[in-house]
């Protein structure tokens, strides 16, 4: 007995120890069963939203400043589409040290980000000091000084502007650019045309062609110092190159019949243009602005127009009815290459422009009756319309690819509008008199 | 949420098997007592008894892996000899079942599944003590009040004795069926309720998280460099109200300042967030993963 007992002891030992254990384990997973169900609760965010985020530029401080720096500030934001400045008359307080701010006055607000500053001479100039608080965490998020000459003053502003959006938005902002658009003025007897240079906020304006003939179509070379456009002076349609700083300008074509919808390669030694044949028929070239060899690129009965260059400058994007009626097509800068088609949302789509990524395609779009302003992804063809206007033309994308400056017709008269492409915000920049049209928004300069 | 459910299952799992291992020994030890004083030569009934327990522990391995399958090969190669010796150690292991029903004293202690398990533990040894006085008692009745009969008054005896011992024997195994029978619609129950209380806990929690998720999205700015691939995490404090009381971006973070400064300003701005229907839920700290998906 003795010596079965204690055999079967041990065996029933093994089970038991076994059976304990168990019962630990399962005892301390029962009773973490709370602990468990507690495990990190997780939540994956996968949309945002886009609306303008809430913003207040203070007036900064500084007496006998000849520019507001923060108005320019406070309409850059606005017009980008993506920040909603807070109005002046509704600031709870107008603080211009970080220790003057009073947060929770902000929050009341609902201003999500606050900035401040401060503008001192410095010699002859001034030197700009700004700081880009988060009212919600008390952050500051930016804290920078710039030096500007008087005159200098409104593009400090802008360079600060586009500091203060790429901190908030994540791509620089495209303030301190300038655009080019074309004004027509004057009765029908005594029209003038004129090619203006500005600040992208429209200030500044320079003229830097005028005439009494139509000018058309002015395109920014990459490197910004230089701008391309049609004219009819003398009756004809030629395509001038200007540097902008000198004046100085070139007829790069000034071929019989239609010269026109030139656009720069992205290496800037190249133009595209839309050129006539004898027959009246139009095609797509691109002229060597050195060697001057002009390269057929389209042969098609259909009109081939208004091309741009891929990204690659080796392809372009063109307008074509060959299948009756206007769509963006691509083809291949080689011999043989045949155009494929870009855009099948809708029944006309026209005047394509490339996103800086070029991952996008700018075109007028029809909708409804009317012309309007549409993104169109290149990989997959999708289409979005972007604008709501009855006649939206020549769009061009900003250099940081977030707006699309383009022209409309407000109350009869020609506008320039933006609209940014995330929010859909749409801004206007009207001249004083008259039309402005053709814009086009230079590269960062 | 998701990961919730496999915790659960995890956890009675865990308990089950210590219950049904309980129960298994349990009845093996009733077994082995109530056969220690029949053994001496009754094998039928012993063989009986092996092929009731089999079914029985059977029934009960149904529900759980096949690790309580080890208790089995105990009892069917019972066939002789083997259950004697078995049936031996029963004497030395009833303090042993006793500290084995304490450890299911504390598993009350848990959900549902185990609470009604450790009452049956319980139940069973109390019908085992009444079926073992029967048979012992009688055997030394008779023993003393027959001890000068014939051989053959003897023989009757023991006929009479075998005969009785399978009478208990059939008594117990009703009796076990009994509470096999009840065991299994009250694990039936547990599990209904279990699956039901799970149920309704993952769908609080979706519909919670849901909310959190709404209120987020909705207060999230999302800027133009939060691109489909950036992926950051920020773990949020948060105070039994729902007020956001820190929210932290944890490293590693492929979104650059803007994408960082958007996400906490989200979760401040989200703040207060929603608070779940049955505060067993609510958690002081939230991780949420910004990953666009456009």
């Amino acid at each position: 007995m003795p010596i079965f007992s204690s055999e079967p002891y041990t065996w029933c030992l093994a089970p038991m120890i076994n059976l304990f254990r168990r019962l630990v384990v399962g005892l301390v997973l029962v009773l973490g069963a709370p602990l468990s169900a507690h495990a990190q609760l997780t939540v994956d965010i996968t949309k945002g939203n886009t609306s303008p985020i809430p913003i207040a530029v203070v007036p900064f401080g500084g007496d006998g400043i000849p520019v507001d720096v923060a108005q320019v500030i406070d309409g850059d934001l606005t017009r980008s589409g993506r920040l909603a400045p807070l109005g002046r008359s509704s600031m709870p307080q107008r603080p211009t040290l970080a220790t003057q701010i009073d947060l929770p006055q902000w929050r009341l607000v609902k201003s999500d980000y606050l900035t401040i500053g401060r503008v001192r001479p410095d010699g002859a100039g001034y030197v700009v000091e700004v700081e880009l608080h988060s009212v919600l965490s008390g952050e500051r998020v930016l804290g920078v000084a710039l030096t500007s000459t008087a005159g200098g003053l409104r593009l400090t502003a802008h360079r600060i502007a586009d500091m203060i959006y790429e901190k908030i938005i994540g791509v620089p902002g495209a303030f301190a650019t300038r655009i080019a658009y074309v004004a027509v003025e004057g009765s029908v007897a005594a029209r003038r045309w004129r090619l203006v240079v500005s600040d992208s906020d429209g200030e500044n304006p320079i003229t830097i062609v005028d005439s009494k003939e139509p000018l058309m179509s002015p395109v920014w070379s990459p490197d910004g110092t230089k701008l391309a456009y049609v004219s009819f002076e003398g009756r004809v349609s030629s395509v001038f190159v200007q540097s902008i700083q000198t004046g100085v300008r070139e007829r790069v074509s000034g071929r019989a019949g239609i010269n026109g919808a030139p656009a720069w390669a992205p290496d800037g030694h190249r133009l595209a243009l839309a050129l006539s044949q004898p027959d009246g028929n139009v095609d797509v070239f691109v002229l060597d602005l050195e060697t001057k060899a002009l390269l057929r690129v389209t042969d098609d009965p259909a009109i081939d127009t208004e091309p741009c260059f891929g990204a690659d400058g080796q392809s372009l994007y063109f307008t074509s009815d060959r299948a009756g009626r206007p769509q963006v097509y691509q083809i291949r800068l080689a011999a043989g290459e045949r155009p494929k088609r870009v855009t099948f949302e809708g029944s006309y789509n026209a005047r394509p422009r490339l996103s800086p990524d070029g991952k996008t395609l700018a075109v007028v779009t029809q909708d409804q009756g009317a012309y309007r302003i549409a993104r169109v992804d290149v990989a997959t063809g999708q289409s979005v319309i972007l604008t709501t206007g009855r006649l939206d033309e020549s769009p061009t994308f900003a250099p940081n690819g977030q707006a699309i400056i383009y022209s409309a017709r407000e109350r009869g008269r020609g506008v320039l509008a933006s609209v940014a492409i995330d929010s859909g915000v749409v801004a206007k920049i009207t001249a004083p008199s008259g039309d402005i049209r053709d814009p086009a928004w230079s590269p960062r300069l | 949420m998701t990961a919730a459910h496999p915790h659960f299952f995890r956890d009675h799992a865990g308990s089950l098997i210590g219950s049904i291992v309980l129960h298994g020994l349990l009845v093996v030890v009733a077994l082995w007592i109530a056969a220690y004083s029949p053994t001496t030569r009754v094998v039928s009934p012993a063989v009986i008894e092996a092929t009731l327990v089999t079914p029985q522990q059977r029934q009960y391995v149904t529900p759980t892996p096949p690790e309580v399958a080890q208790p089995e090969p105990a009892p069917t190669p019972k066939p002789a000899a083997k259950p004697t010796p078995r049936v031996a150690p029963p004497k030395p292991l009833p303090p042993v079942p006793v500290p084995k029903v304490q450890p299911g004293k504390p598993v009350k202690v848990t959900p549902g599944v185990t609470e009604r398990a450790t009452p049956k533990t319980e139940a069973k040894p109390k019908t085992e003590p009444k079926l073992e006085p029967k048979p012992e008692p009688k055997p030394k009745e008779r023993g003393l009040s027959k001890a000068e009969d014939s051989a053959l008054e003897r023989e009757m005896h023991e006929n009479q004795k075998a005969i009785k011992s399978e009478a208990q024997s059939r008594e117990q195994e009703a009796a076990r069926q009994r509470i096999e029978a009840q065991a299994r619609a009250d694990a039936l129950a547990r599990q209904k309720a279990d699956a039901l209380r799970q149920q309704q806990a993952a769908g609080e929690t979706s519909q919670y998280l849901a909310e959190v998720k709404a209120r987020v999205e909705h207060a999230w700015s999302r800027p133009a460099s939060a691109k489909k691939g950036v992926q950051c995490t920020l773990e949020v404090d948060q105070a039994p109200t729902g007020t956001v009381l820190q929210a932290r971006v944890i490293n590693p973070c492929n979104g650059d300042d803007a994408v960082r400064t958007s996400i906490r300003d989200a979760a401040l701005r989200a703040s207060p967030l929603p608070v779940p229907k049955n505060a067993d839920l609510f958690q002081r700290t939230l991780h949420l993963v910004f990953s666009p998906d456009d």
